[in-house]
C-alpha cells in the first residue's frame, strides 16, 4: 500500500506546489479580503445583539420592537462614525497642506543654497525634516528629478546625509504601496547609489514595484545588469515587458549581441517568443542573421514574431524565402504577418500567392491581401483591377478599398512632396 | 377564524419581504466593505513614472475607441475632441452615426474636417447599412461612419467591424473621458492579456463640473439635489458592488458608457444584441456562459481608476425613462439567460451573482414595493402594530442610509475625487435624503420597468435632452469667463 502511494506522492506534492503558487498570486489575496470583510460584519452585527439583549429589551418588550431599536442605534452611531472619520480626514489633509506651503519655499530655498555652496545648510535641513519629514522628501525628490550629471550627485549624497536613503531602502522592503513610492525615489539617485541601493531588490521583488525597479536599473545601465534584465524580462507578463520595452530600446544593439542569441539558444518556447517580440517592437536594425530555424519552431508565436523580426534584420535571400514559405502557414496569424511584411516590402515574388489569399474565406486576411497587393505596384493593382470586375461584392469592395487607399496615400506624399 | 387566517397569512408575507430586504442590504453591505479592502490594496492611481514608461512602450496593443452616437450634436463636439486627446500612443477613435436626426454628422464634418474615405464596410458581424465612412484630414486617427438608424448595438458592432486593433473601448459620446483612462485600463489587460476579456471603468456625473478642452476641470457636486442622489447611486453602484462583483470574477455587467473589450473575444461571442436594449449587460452575461460553457480560463475586471464623466439626467422625466429601459435591459439579459440560474456548472456566476441580479435586482423593486404597499395597508385596517412597520422602515430605509453613506466614504478613504469637505458633506447629506423619497420612487419606476419588460415592450435609443457640458471658456480679457 505504501509503495503504491509513494509512486503518486511526487506528483501530488507538485500539483499541491502549482495550486499553492497560483493561490498564493491571487486567490489568498481574495481570501484575506473575504476574511476581513466578514470579521467587520461580524463586529457590525454583534454590538446590535449585545444593546438587544443587555440595553434595550429589559425597556421593550416585544423582541422584533427591541431588535429594530438595537438595529437602528448602531446604524445611527456608524453614519456618525463615518461622518466623523471624513471630516476628520478631509481636516488632517488641510492642516497638511497648509504646513506645506508654509514649509516648502524654506526647504527649496536651503536645498538651492546647499548646491550652490553657499553657507552650511545641512543643519537647517536637518531641522526642518525633523518638523516636516515629508515636505523634504517630496522637495529632494523634485529636485534629483529635474538636475542631472554631478548636480544630481551632490542631491543624491545630501539624501544620504539627511538619511533619505535608509528610509527608502527600509519602505522599498514594506507594502506594496510604500515599496513603489520608495522605489521610485531610489531610482532617482545618482546611478551608483540607485545601483547599489535596488540590485538586491531585484531578488526578491514586491510585484508592484518591480517594473520600477526594473526601469531604474535600466537607467544605471550597466551591461551585466542590462543582459539579465533582458532574460528576466523575457520571462516576465506583458505588463512588465510593456515598461522595459521602450526603455530597453536604446540598448538594442548590445542586446541583440549577446543577451537575444543566448535567449535564443537556450529558452523556452514563451522566452524566445517574448524576446523577439520585444526586439521586433523596437523597430530598429538589428544584426540578427539565421532567423531561419525558427520559422520551423512548433510554437505560433515564435514564427510570427521572428518574421516581424526579420523585417528589421535586413532582408537576404533566405529572409524573402522565409516570408514566401509564411505566407502558407497554417495559422492565420503567421500568415496575416507574411502577408503584411510581403506588401510592405513589395515582395513582388509573392503576388502569386497573395492573389489565391484574397479569396480566403476570413475577411481580416483577404481585406490584408489585397492591402498588400495594391502596395506592390502596377502588377498588384493590375490584379485587384480584375478581382474588382469578376469577384463577388465583398472581395471587391475589398479590393477597390485597397486600390483607393494606396492611391491617397500616393498623392498625399506626391503633395508633400 | 378567516381573521386569524388573513392576520397569519400577512405576517408571513411581511415577515419574509422583511427578510428579504435585511438580505439584499446585507450582501450589498458585504460587497461595500470588500471593495474597500480590494481598493486599499488594489487601487493605486499611475505615478508618472509608470506611466511615462506605459507611454513611451512600443509594446502597448493598439486601440479602438468606438463611439456610437444618436443626436448629439450637443455634446459630441466636446466629447470627441477629448476623446482624441487623451494619453495613449497608438488608438483611433471610430464614430459611428447612428442615423441621427439632428446635425451631429454635420457638427463632426466641420468640427474635425471630415472628407469622404474610401474604406469600405467590412467584417463578419451582420448590421444595417453603411451610407457613408469619413476620416479626417486633420493629424488625428478618427473614422465617422455614417449608417442607417439600428439602435446603439447595431452602432457599436459596425464600430466592431471597423476597427482594427486588438482591443476596443465602447464610450458614450456624450461623456468625457480623463487622459490616463486608457492607459489605466488597459494596464489592467497587461497584468493577465491571455485571460483578460473585458475590463470596466467608472462612470461618475459630470454635471456642474466645469470642462475645458474636453476634460474634466474642477470636480464638484451637482447643484441639482437630483444629480446629486445619482452621484451617490453611481458610487454605491460602481465603487461597492463592481467593485465586490469583480473581486470574485462574476462581475454581470460592464458599462456601455465606459468598457473596454478584447476585440478577438466579443467576435467570437458574436458581437453585440440588437434585440435587447441591455446590450452592455447581455453581452457580459453571454461572454460567461460562452467561457465557461468552453471551459476556457477568463477574467471580467472591473478598474476603479480610469473614469468616465458623463451627464445625469436632471429631470424626473428623462431619469423615469432611463430607468425603465435599464430594468427592462436587466431583466432581458437575466431572461435570456436563465439556464445560468443556480446551475454549478457556471460555477460562482451561476450559483452566486446571477441569482443575485435575478431575485434582488430583478424582482427586488416589486418585492420592495410589495413591503411599503402591505405595511401601509396593515396600518390601515390595524392587522400589524407600528412596532412591525418601524421594524420593516428600519431595516429597509436605515440600512439603505448605511450603506448610501459607506459608499461615500469609501470614496473618500480610497478613489478621493472630491476636493473639500463641502462637497463631501453634500455627498452626505444627499446619500441620506436620497432614501426618503427619491429612492421609492425609483422602485415605483423599476416596477413599472419590469411590467414592460414581462409585457415584451422593446425600444430603441434611449433619448436625452443634453444640456451640454459646463465648459469654462477662455476670454482674453478676464482670464475666465
Amino acid at each position: 500500500m505504501k509503495r503504491l502511494w509513494a509512486a503518486h506522492i511526487p506528483r501530488v506534492r507538485s500539483q499541491a506546489k502549482l495550486w499553492w503558487i497560483s493561490f498564493r498570486r491571487t486567490g489568498l489575496d481574495r481570501a484575506l479580503i473575504v476574511l476581513k470583510t466578514f470579521l467587520v460584519l461580524l463586529i457590525f452585527f454583534y454590538p446590535v445583539w449585545w444593546l438587544h439583549i443587555n440595553v434595550v429589551s429589559s425597556r421593550v418588550a416585544a423582541v422584533p420592537l427591541s431588535l429594530a431599536i438595537a438595529f437602528i442605534a448602531v446604524q445611527i452611531a456608524c453614519i456618525c462614525i463615518q461622518l466623523m472619520a471624513s471630516s476628520m480626514v478631509k481636516k488632517i489633509e488641510s492642516m497638511r497642506a497648509a504646513r506645506s506651503v508654509r514649509y516648502r519655499p524654506r526647504i527649496r530655498e536651503n536645498i538651492a543654497l546647499h548646491l550652490t555652496g553657499n553657507g552650511d545648510r545641512l543643519g537647517e535641513l536637518r531641522t526642518l525634516r525633523r518638523r516636516s519629514l515629508k515636505d523634504v522628501e517630496v522637495c529632494l525628490v523634485e529636485a534629483l528629478t529635474a538636475v542631472d550629471g554631478n548636480t544630481r550627485r551632490e542631491l543624491s549624497d545630501l539624501a544620504v546625509q539627511l538619511g533619505f536613503l535608509d528610509l527608502w531602502t527600509r519602505r522599498a522592503r514594506r507594502g506594496s504601496r510604500e515599496c513603489k513610492q520608495a522605489v521610485e525615489c531610489l531610482g532617482q539617485l545618482s546611478p551608483g547609489l540607485a545601483c547599489a541601493a535596488l540590485r538586491p531588490l531585484l531578488r526578491n521583488p514586491k510585484t508592484a514595484a518591480e517594473p520600477i525597479v526594473y526601469r531604474a536599473l535600466v537607467r544605471c545601465a550597466n551591461k551585466k545588469d542590462l543582459d539579465l534584465l533582458f532574460r528576466n524580462a523575457a520571462n516576465a507578463p506583458l505588463a512588465l515587458r510593456a515598461m522595459l520595452a521602450g526603455e530597453l530600446r536604446d540598448y538594442a544593439p548590445q542586446l541583440t549581441a549577446v543577451a537575444l542569441p543566448a535567449i535564443l539558444k537556450d529558452g523556452t518556447a514563451r522566452q524566445i517568443a517574448n524576446a523577439l517580440e520585444m526586439a521586433a517592437a523596437w523597430r530598429c536594425p538589428l544584426p540578427l542573421h539565421d532567423l531561419a530555424p525558427l520559422m520551423r519552431h512548433p510554437d505560433s508565436n515564435v514564427r510570427s514574431n521572428a518574421l516581424k523580426l526579420s523585417a528589421f534584420s535586413g532582408l537576404s535571400q533566405s529572409g524573402e524565402q522565409l516570408i514566401l514559405l509564411a505566407l502558407d502557414d497554417p495559422n492565420a496569424g503567421v500568415q496575416t504577418v507574411a502577408i503584411e511584411l510581403a506588401g510592405r516590402l513589395r515582395l513582388t515574388k509573392a503576388i502569386g500567392r497573395l492573389v489565391l489569399v484574397t479569396n480566403h474565406s476570413d475577411n481580416e486576411t483577404s481585406r490584408a491581401a489585397c492591402m498588400a497587393l495594391a502596395m506592390l505596384g502596377t502588377t498588384g493593382e493590375a490584379f485587384l483591377q480584375s478581382h474588382i470586375m469578376t469577384s463577388d461584392a465583398g472581395s471587391a469592395g475589398r479590393a477597390a478599398e485597397s486600390v483607393a487607399r494606396m492611391r491617397t496615400a500616393r498623392t498625399a506624399v506626391l503633395e508633400i512632396a | 377564524m378567516l381573521d386569524i387566517l388573513v392576520h397569519r397569512v400577512y405576517f408571513f408575507f411581511e415577515s419574509g419581504i422583511i427578510f428579504y430586504v435585511f438580505t439584499i442590504n446585507t450582501i450589498y453591505f458585504f460587497l461595500t466593505v470588500a471593495a474597500y479592502f480590494s481598493l486599499r490594496k488594489h487601487h493605486r492611481h499611475f505615478t508618472a513614472v509608470e506611466q511615462d514608461a506605459l507611454l513611451r512602450s512600443p509594446l502597448l496593443p493598439s486601440l479602438s475607441l468606438i463611439v456610437p452616437a444618436y443626436n448629439e450634436s450637443a455634446t459630441c463636439r466636446e466629447s470627441v475632441g477629448g476623446m482624441l486627446r487623451l494619453d495613449y500612443p497608438n488608438y483611433e477613435v471610430i464614430v459611428v452615426n447612428d442615423g441621427s436626426k439632428d446635425n451631429t454628422l454635420q457638427v463632426l464634418i466641420d468640427e474635425f474636417h471630415l472628407y469622404k474615405s474610401a474604406q469600405v464596410q467590412s467584417g463578419t458581424l451582420v448590421t444595417k447599412p453603411v451610407k457613408q465612412i469619413y476620416q479626417s484630414a486633420d493629424p488625428v486617427r478618427l473614422v465617422v461612419i455614417d449608417k442607417v438608424n439600428g439602435g446603439k448595438a447595431d452602432a457599436i458592432n459596425v464600430g466592431l467591424n471597423a476597427a482594427t486593433s486588438t482591443l476596443v473601448m465602447v464610450v458614450d459620446s456624450d461623456s468625457l473621458i480623463e487622459s490616463s483612462g486608457l492607459l489605466n485600463m488597459v494596464k489592467a489587460y497587461l497584468e493577465d492579456p491571455d485571460r483578460i476579456i473585458a475590463v470596466g471603468g467608472t462612470v461618475r456625473a459630470v454635471n456642474d463640473c466645469d470642462v475645458e478642452h474636453g476634460r474634466v476641470k474642477t470636480i464638484r457636486t451637482a447643484k441639482s439635489h437630483l444629480a446629486n442622489f445619482q452621484s451617490v447611486e453611481y458610487l454605491r453602484a460602481f465603487l461597492g458592488g463592481r467593485v465586490g462583483f469583480s473581486l470574485m470574477n462574476c462581475l454581470l455587467i460592464i458599462s456601455g458608457a465606459f468598457g473596454l473589450f478584447r476585440r478577438d473575444a466579443v467576435l467570437e461571442a458574436g458581437g453585440f444584441d440588437h434585440d435587447t436594449i441591455g446590450e452592455d449587460m447581455e453581452l457580459v452575461v453571454r461572454m460567461h456562459r460562452l467561457w465557461l460553457e468552453k471551459k476556457k480560463p477568463y477574467r471580467i475586471a472591473y478598474v476603479a481608476a480610469p473614469v468616465c464623466w458623463t451627464e445625469v439626467p436632471d429631470s424626473l422625466k428623462i431619469l423615469y425613462r432611463q430607468r425603465k429601459r435599464w430594468q427592462r435591459g436587466t431583466v432581458e439579459s437575466l431572461w435570456r439567460h436563465r439556464i445560468m440560474l443556480f446551475n454549478p456548472k457556471y460555477g460562482i456566476v451561476g450559483m452566486f451573482a446571477f441569482p443575485y441580479f435575478a431575485i434582488f435586482e430583478m424582482l427586488g423593486p416589486a418585492v420592495e414595493f410589495l413591503g411599503y404597499f402591505l405595511t401601509i395597508l396593515g396600518l390601515v385596517f390595524r392587522i400589524i402594530a407600528p412596532p412591525i412597520a418601524i421594524l420593516f422602515f428600519t431595516v429597509s430605509v436605515m440600512f439603505g442610509i448605511l450603506l448610501s453613506t459607506s459608499s461615500v466614504v469609501l470614496e473618500e478613504f480610497t478613489v478621493c475625487r472630491f476636493p473639500n469637505w463641502q462637497h463631501s458633506h453634500r455627498l452626505f447629506f444627499s446619500a441620506i435624503a436620497e432614501n426618503f423619497g427619491f429612492r421609492q420612487l425609483l422602485t415605483i419606476w423599476r416596477v413599472q420597468g419590469l411590467y414592460e419588460a414581462i409585457k415584451g415592450k422593446k425600444g430603441g435609443w434611449g433619448a436625452m435632452e443634453r444640456k451640454g457640458f459646463n465648459v469654462v471658456k477662455h476670454s482674453p480679457k478676464n482670464g475666465l469667463a
